[in-house]
């Protein structure tokens, strides 16, 4: 039944990104024209999706804001010097070069305080530490542990699950965090991923599948189910 | 999965949708952008010209190694035909005119080429100055089609910059 969920989600996912797609191809052809004012719309359409990607990896907004920068100017260039095929989809174009400039990024900074672990060489390791991240969570909102306050208040309650999940996000090793970015914030298809971070698709539907059931454990270790459907 | 679940499920994802509300990126980015974008267009303008510069000089190049290489040819086919056939075949004088005229240019390439190689100090003859012209053209025309392939592979590697 969750496999059942996922593929409508799939579905519904392909119709937007369709859409997308041609708007994304009639820009391109305008700025391959010459029309350099066109490319702000690429920007201001992709930039906080693309900086919550770097934020993943990065982790410092500089650091993000300044790899931003670079990736926009590389999928320009390939623009206008004809290297982007129209036939195939800009996103997925433009997010690769995004994580490949993180990866350039990261490797500098790295290099710089002399820790040489690879962030592809971490991906790519094993998924014991998926339950790390939960007891540190568990830990920082058990201090204010104030249940029946949202029982009155659904505003206030679903504030508190937004930002429990923020920061369960930002908690959540990379592995994970990385891959809820790229399907729910960039919109990206499990496909797509995997090509992209060079992972087998099961591995990055079972990361998927992990980090989300996560978040949902932490947040129903906190709120009742039957609270919860009251917030919906 | 019931509904109660699936309603969840969704509920849970659009949480994690408005995550991304967190991160954005700072006031004068986009300004920022745009103004290393131009300056990089006008980058780009300036490589284009210079790219076209340099193809037009070599295929310039090529062009008039491959008219001095069929130049030679046919001067020197032309001489010996004239020691063997001089007393035998009479040559029309519109022929013989533009014969001359070519004769006259090439004397004047191959004097620059000796001028300058005595100056050198190098000494060859005819048929060396044509091995060295052909080799010279093969290089430029191996440059040439270098160029092309680099740019080719370039853009398929693009992703991976």
């Amino acid at each position: 039944m969750f496999i059942f969920s996922e593929n409508k989600n799939t579905l519904v996912q392909r119709e937007r990104q369709s859409s997308i797609f041609d708007l994304d191809i009639n820009i391109i052809k305008k700025i391959k024209s010459g029309d350099i004012a066109s490319y702000k719309t690429i920007v201001e359409k992709y930039k906080d999706k693309a900086l919550n990607l770097l934020m993943k990896i990065l982790k410092n907004i500089e650091d993000s804001e300044d790899a931003l920068q670079d990736a926009f100017i590389k999928t320009y260039k390939a623009i206008v010097e004809d290297q982007f095929e129209e036939r195939a989809s800009f996103s997925t174009y433009f997010y690769r070069i995004v994580y490949n400039t993180a990866l350039d990024h990261y490797k500098r900074k790295k290099s710089k305080e002399f820790n040489n672990i690879s962030f592809d060489e971490y991906l790519s390791s094993g998924d014991e530490d998926v339950d790390s991240f939960q007891i540190s969570l568990e830990k920082r909102f058990i201090s204010d542990y104030t249940k029946d306050v949202y029982k009155t208040d659904v505003a206030l309650a679903n504030s508190e699950i937004q930002r429990i999940v923020n920061d369960s996000i930002g908690l959540m090793p990379e592995k994970y965090s990385l891959l809820l970015t790229m399907f729910y914030i960039n919109d990206l298809s499990y496909d797509e991923i995997s090509s992209i971070l060079k992972l087998p698709l099961g591995t990055v539907k079972n990361r998927l599948f992990r980090a989300k059931d996560k978040i949902k454990e932490i947040i129903l270790n906190r709120f009742n189910e039957k609270d919860i459907q009251l917030y919906l | 999965m019931n509904i109660e679940n699936k309603k969840i499920e969704e509920f849970l994802e659009n949480k994690i949708r408005n995550s991304s509300a967190a991160v954005k990126t700072s006031d004068d980015f986009t300004e920022l952008l745009m103004k290393r974008i131009n300056a990089e267009n006008n980058l780009i303008a300036d490589e284009v010209k210079n790219d076209k510069i340099a193809r037009n000089i070599i295929i310039s190049f090529v062009s008039l190694i491959v008219i001095m290489i069929g130049l030679i040819a046919f001067s020197s086919k032309g001489s010996d035909a004239d020691v063997t056939n001089s007393n035998t075949i009479k040559v029309q004088p519109a022929v013989q005119t533009s014969n001359e005229m070519i004769t006259q240019v090439l004397l004047f390439f191959k004097n620059i080429f000796f001028e300058v190689f005595n100056y050198l100090g190098i000494n060859f003859s005819m048929n060396t100055l044509l091995i060295l012209l052909i080799v010279i053209g093969v290089i430029a025309v191996f440059m040439l089609v270098e160029k092309l392939l680099v740019r080719s592979k370039l853009k398929s590697s693009a992703e991976s910059r």
